[in-house]
């Protein structure tokens, strides 16, 4: 009997059929995800007559308990997920929490292969299996202030060190002018994981082994490097979505910042409210010692389907749709992962006339072949962990350097919690 | 009219009581079902759920035990919450008290009034009550602003950092949670032997020696009732934790208590079965508390 519908569906394909007269031929799935992807979701609904949708805005922080309970139920489980944190990918293939579906024989690999490089990699399950596809590249940037920056007289930095000097110059004299806010996780790591500091970085070739040595001499050298800012008021003390930090970016004291692909349309325009033409976008520094920078990444999501779902093909075809459709890709709020999607969001960007220069897109493109390799998907919550070992005591007044310890400890812990082989050296 | 004889008397007078007995089970009922199925069974559930891999449904011992006493973060949420439930119990019982009396010295009318007003602030869920505090505690925006600025702290980190998590969250848990009491509390001094308050004016008790020789002892049953649901309220302590989060990643706070690690266990890793052990493991503090509690204070004992 349960041949049945599927010959029924075969014959009906090879008749051609146009479904008119099948009702059952109206594929309806179950999709979550946060309010900016619906418009995504509505795209592929529309461009399938064949597909309904039904759509459930679900909160960042409560995706992984909701489907938890949906899969403990057998009741509700969404077909597709899109998922804000790429580490929800690991969380969401282990034993216990089993839900993603493997693609990789699903997926051409025409198609993987128009993803940026290294910008799969948070997908890759042991094996290089693929369990996602990326939505959006959110690689570290360095945003700054252009007019600011010709007033001081300074250019914009390469290397880290240069940022630093350019951040000293600027903040002399009490200007108030900073070029950063340290108190946060990701902002931090971005100055370790770029000088390569191993925070927790996969061995090459081995995903259940991690590397964790963030006492290693590349760490301390880019904590001090922030402890030395910190210290002449080139770097905040405190969260770059803070009020405070806030008011000090609309008041024009904020001459550049560190921060990804999304950093400009999200941060800069409609938080720090940058007036037009004011936004520069440059290369992500690098360290003195390196050829070439190695940027850290703050997000940019992906999406993956269940391993169950009745309608495999369907929900392949949506992803794919999601991640590489142009038309919907053009529009997006974050940098598509899927580089021809994303030259055509690049031309929009540069065509907006908000930021200084008219070809800011290929610095974008350019730092994407830089992205750090370890940006990986992990079973660890690696901003909870660097938040309770380091922010609130750096915030508190603690230099960075004097914390890298217990942040090696809280490291090594929850690794091994989430059952991770450790490696320290 | 011959009498009714003394057996059959009293046949009757036993029906009754069973009757009144019966009445007395009908009427507890819905409670005792209502208590089976959300409080009995789920903890036995759990109880169950802790010895077996949630999986493959595998019974495997204490061995979601071990794991969940090998857990790094036991310890420090331990602590924590034992630093927690000291200041909050301790907040209560004191703070409740003084101001139950306080409230008993009034005259009627302004008495309803301000117990009024000490009730609102626990008609906001605790969920709620948290959003609100996160602009209480920024300097920015908090009316008390002058005041962390006078201490030095200048914004919500320093004043997160200044005040501590245990004090904020026991905070949080006392404007929510007194109003309630101090209504109970209010009733149990109201309900004092009248003859007994106007003795010890006659023998010319002051106000000070009223509430601590005369009105403390005799409603003391009252506050340790409020100190033990207070403690056993305090000891699950999750939502001000875990709602931290909504201020900003950095006060991100997933492992604060033990109850997070618990729903950490559940709904992160999926793995039921420690998360039932953490559970039941947390059962047995308070238990042991509880009892000592009661039999101490000879809660039960009818004067």
């Amino acid at each position: 009997m349960k041949i049945f519908p599927k010959a029924l569906a075969l014959a009906c394909t090879a008749a051609m059929c146009v479904g008119s007269a099948w009702a059952q031929d109206t594929t309806k799935l179950l999709v979550w995800g946060d309010a900016p992807r619906e418009p995504f979701y509505k795209a592929f609904d529309e461009s399938r007559d064949d597909v309904e949708l039904e759509f459930v805005s679900i909160a960042r922080n409560e995706l992984i308990q909701k489907l938890q309970l949906a899969i403990r139920s057998g009741d509700g489980v969404p077909d597709a997920i899109f998922m804000p944190d790429v580490n929800m990918a690991a969380q969401l293939s282990t034993r216990r929490s089993n839900y993603l579906m493997e693609i990789s024989d699903k997926v051409d690999s025409s198609i993987t292969d128009g993803f940026y490089p290294t910008s799969l990699a948070p997908c890759e399950k042991d094996g290089g299996s693929l369990v996602c596809l990326r939505n959006d590249v959110a690689h570290f940037m360095l945003w700054y202030n252009a007019p600011l920056m010709d007033e001081l007289g300074l250019s914009v930095p390469t290397t880290w060190e240069e940022y630093e000097a350019v951040g000293a110059a600027a903040a002399a004299k009490d200007s108030g002018i900073v070029s950063g806010a340290a108190a946060m996780h990701i902002p931090l790591m971005n100055f370790l994981y770029s000088n390569g500091c191993d925070l927790a970085v996969p061995v090459e070739g081995d995903s259940e082994t991690l590397n964790i040595n963030a006492t290693a001499p590349q760490c301390v050298e880019a904590a001090q490097l922030v402890d030395r800012m910190l210290d002449n008021g080139s770097l905040a003390r405190v969260a770059p979505f803070d009020p405070e930090f806030i008011e000090l970016a609309k008041t024009g004291k904020l001459l550049m910042i560190p921060g990804p692909t999304w950093f400009g349309e999200f941060i800069i325009k409609r938080r720090y409210e940058f007036a037009e033409g004011v936004t520069g976008v440059g290369m992500t520094p690098k360290w003195a010692s390196q050829d070439k920078p190695l940027a850290w990444s703050w997000g940019g999501g992906v999406w993956g389907a269940w391993k169950d779902t009745k309608h495999p093909e369907v929900v392949v075809d949506l992803l794919t749709f999601v991640t590489t459709d142009i038309d919907t890709n053009r529009d997006a709020v974050t940098m598509p992962a899927y580089q021809p999607a994303s030259v055509e969001w690049g031309t929009g960007f540069d065509n907006s006339g908000y930021y200084s220069g008219d070809s800011n897109f290929p610095t974008m493109v350019d730092a994407a072949a830089n992205g750090h390799p370890g940006y990986v998907s992990l079973r660890v919550d690696t901003r909870a962990s660097f938040t309770k070992a380091v922010v609130n005591d750096l915030a508190a007044g603690a230099s960075f350097e004097s914390l890298l310890p217990q942040l090696q400890e809280e490291f090594v812990n929850a690794a091994k919690l989430a059952r991770y082989k450790v490696i320290t050296e | 009219m011959p009498s009714i004889n003394h057996s059959e008397r009293q046949a009757r007078k036993r029906k009754t009581a069973r009757r009144r007995v019966l009445v007395a089970y009908a009427l507890l009922t819905p409670y005792l079902l209502l208590m089976i199925m959300f409080a009995v069974f789920p903890v036995l559930y759990a109880f169950g759920l802790s010895f077996f891999d949630t999986f493959d449904m595998v019974f495997w011992g204490l061995t979601n035990y071990k794991e969940a006493l090998s857990d790094y973060r036991l310890v420090p949420a331990i602590w924590n919450v034992l630093q927690y439930v000291l200041v909050w119990v301790s907040m209560m019982v004191i703070g409740v008290t003084l101001l139950a009396l306080l409230l008993d010295t009034l005259s009627l009318r302004a008495a309803a009034i301000v117990r009024s007003v000490y009730f609102i602030p626990g008609a906001i869920a605790s969920s709620a009550a948290v959003v609100l505090w996160l602009f209480l505690l920024d300097p920015i925006v908090s009316p008390f602003g002058w005041l962390y600025e006078l201490v030095g702290w200048e914004n919500r980190q320093s004043t997160i950092n200044g005040m501590g998590e245990v004090w904020i969250f026991a905070l949080m848990g006392f404007l929510g949670n007194s109003g309630g009491w101090i209504v109970v509390l209010g009733g149990a001094l109201s309900g004092l032997s009248r003859e007994v308050i106007e003795a010890a004016r006659i023998d010319g008790a002051n106000a000070w020696q009223m509430a601590t020789r005369i009105k403390i002892p005799m409603i003391s049953k009252t506050i340790t009732l409020m100190a033990i649901m207070t403690l056993a309220v305090g000891l699950q302590v999750f939502v001000e934790p875990q709602l931290l989060s909504l201020a900003g990643g950095q006060f991100d706070k997933p492992d604060w208590s033990v109850t997070q690690l618990a729903f950490f266990y559940a709904f992160r890793f999926g793995d039921f079965g420690v998360a039932a052990a953490i559970s039941t493991l947390s059962l047995i503090l308070p238990l042991i508390i509880a009892f000592t509690m009661i039999f101490a204070t000879r809660f039960y004992k009818i004067d």
